[in-house]
């Protein structure tokens, strides 16, 4: 419990420090949430260099507005929702192909030796059947580990279209594909 | 083990928002409650190590570019940070906000209502500046003694003393500061910080410097780089600190952002005013002796080969000369050399035999 609250009260005391105008804190911000940022901005829009020039353009103008942002316990959440809102201003229509249902046709071979590897590859095939909604929720709520309201409002969502959403990828990836048998299967 | 696997069972652990928390070992307040779930329901264990698996393969399957990262910080970097002015700023949104990060530590940050009705910090400081030719002795109300030195100034907030105290330098000032082992003492000058208990010490952060330092006369102080002590409050990483015994110097450098240590320009008798103070007059004693007690006199390590020096006879009163013109006085008559390597004396020479 000790390193719960350390690790909660860190993000409060993270982004008051940084508010208040630290570089250090704002360059650990950077480095702890980067990552996720790219993973995040690259599943939801192709073009790299827009995604770069997002990312880019939301820390310099975070810098530049620290002193009237409100406080959050959520930098994730906070950086993720910020990033979606400025890549679905510079896509034309980035939901256009959201609502194409993909087709259950997928059916992968098991193998009972499968290498971590092609395990990885198996399941980034399947994910990539899902429609672009469902990839992008599931992302964001195994991934980035946000919870299901805090999917919900990134993607603009009420709380029970969100737990569809998720739903259905998770049962399409169960029917459609043997992988997630796979995954457990050879428990 | 369960063998009859359930596939719902699986996408049900997974809809619950702490599971994923759970499965990832991230900290959450839900955490212990999966872990016992966990024990105590094993017909569930092989859903649940499932489900935990399926939620690392999707973190797996995204791979890391570090050179994106690097690359996207830079450009970051030069749209935000004016390489120029950039110190000067710099040191003063550090001084700030450690001031802010203090206050929230001591009122407990985690409630931010708490903080922001009953103990939200105010940023009207006490200020004085010595704008005059003399040194300008203050007292605070704790008893501290502060003697600000010319074209210096202070400030402290509103709450010093409650919880703990802070004075926030440009210039140098002396601080004498009151003991008081449950509030320390800060000072935060121009990108370091100085902490004590209770003690004398100058510090030295002229406006304009290249180089702070800290000059301790009595007690033990603390110093390390305000960037070290400010990270210290969100991350673990250990800060480099430099611990400060009586005539003994830090000297931080603002353009590298590094810490050294030496010895102060005079150092003095530090068992002067203690109930034994060493006797440095001497009278046909033996200069291995003689260099002990120095040492002791004034706190700083001196080293020798004592086999050399132990049959070196001085009769000498150093009672009242300063360190260095006591190992002028024993070096010029044992024919030896010193020189000073951070916070040592080193001396060589033959010595005497017999």
């Amino acid at each position: 419990m000790r390193e719960l609250s350390n690790s909660m009260a860190n993000d409060t005391a993270l982004w008051s420090a940084f508010k208040a105008g630290s570089k250090v804190a704002f360059e650990e911000i950077y480095r702890r949430e980067i990552q996720g940022l790219i993973v995040y901005g690259k599943k939801i829009c192709y073009d790299q260099d827009t995604v770069q020039d997002a990312i880019q353009d939301l820390f310099i103008e975070l810098w530049n507005s620290k002193s009237r942002l409100s406080e959050t316990d959520n930098i994730r959440f906070y950086l993720l929702r910020s990033l979606r809102n400025k890549l679905s201003k510079k896509l034309p229509s980035p939901t256009e192909i959201d609502f194409i249902e993909a087709e259950p046709s997928i059916e992968f071979q098991i193998l009972s030796n499968e290498t971590e590897e092609e395990r990885t590859k198996y399941l980034k095939e399947a994910l990539s059947k899902l429609t672009k909604r469902q990839q992008e929720a599931i992302n964001l709520r195994y991934y980035h580990e946000l919870s299901n309201e805090e999917v919900a409002s990134i993607m603009g969502l009420n709380y029970q279209s969100a737990c569809k959403l998720i739903y259905s990828g998770l049962k399409f990836l169960k029917e459609n594909s043997s992988l997630f048998l796979l995954i457990i299967g050879v428990l | 083990m369960n063998t009859e696997y359930s596939g719902q069972k699986v996408i049900d652990f997974l809809q619950k928002d702490s599971f994923t928390k759970w499965a990832s070992s991230t900290p959450s307040f839900e955490y212990e409650q999966w872990e016992l779930y966990f024990r105590e329901n094993p017909g569930f264990q092989t859903e649940m190590v499932a489900a935990r698996r399926f939620i690392l393969e999707i973190k797996n399957a995204q791979s890391l570019d570090k050179d994106l990262e690097n690359q996207i910080w830079g450009n970051i970097n030069n749209r935000t940070f004016k390489p120029i002015s950039f110190f000067r700023s710099a040191a003063f949104r550090v001084a700030a906000s450690i001031i802010l990060l203090l206050s929230l530590l001591s009122y407990g940050y985690i409630d931010n209502r708490k903080k922001n009705e009953k103990f939200a910090f105010r940023n009207e400081k006490n200020k004085i500046e010595n704008s005059t030719g003399k040194i300008n002795r203050l007292e605070l109300h704790d008893g501290t003694i502060i003697d600000l030195l010319p074209e210096s100034k202070i400030s402290y907030p509103d709450n010093y003393n409650l919880t703990e105290r802070i004075v926030y330098l440009e210039g140098e000032a002396f601080f004498d500061v009151s003991k008081n082992p449950n509030k320390p003492f800060y000072v935060i000058s121009n990108n370091m910080v100085t902490k004590v208990l209770g003690t004398s010490f100058l510090v030295s952060a002229k406006k304009g410097s290249s180089e702070n330092s800290v000059s301790v006369k009595t007690g033990k102080v603390e110093v390390l780089a305000a960037e070290d002590y400010e990270r210290s409050w969100f991350s673990k990483e250990t800060k480099e600190k430099i611990l400060l015994e009586p005539n003994q110097k830090a000297v931080f450098s603002i353009s590298d952002n590094s810490l050294s240590k030496t010895l102060v320009e005079v150092p003095v008798q530090v068992t002067r005013q203690t109930k034994e103070p060493v006797r440095l007059n001497f009278d046909n004693t033996s200069a291995d002796e003689v260099l002990k007690r120095l040492s002791r006199a004034f706190n700083i390590e001196i080293n020798y080969n004592s086999e050399s020096f132990k049959n070196c006879l001085l009769t000498v009163d150093l009672e009242n000369e300063g360190l260095y013109a006591s190992l002028d006085i024993i070096c010029k008559t044992l024919n030896a050399n010193y020189r000073i390597v951070e916070t040592h004396v080193i001396i060589e020479g033959k010595g005497c035999k017999f």
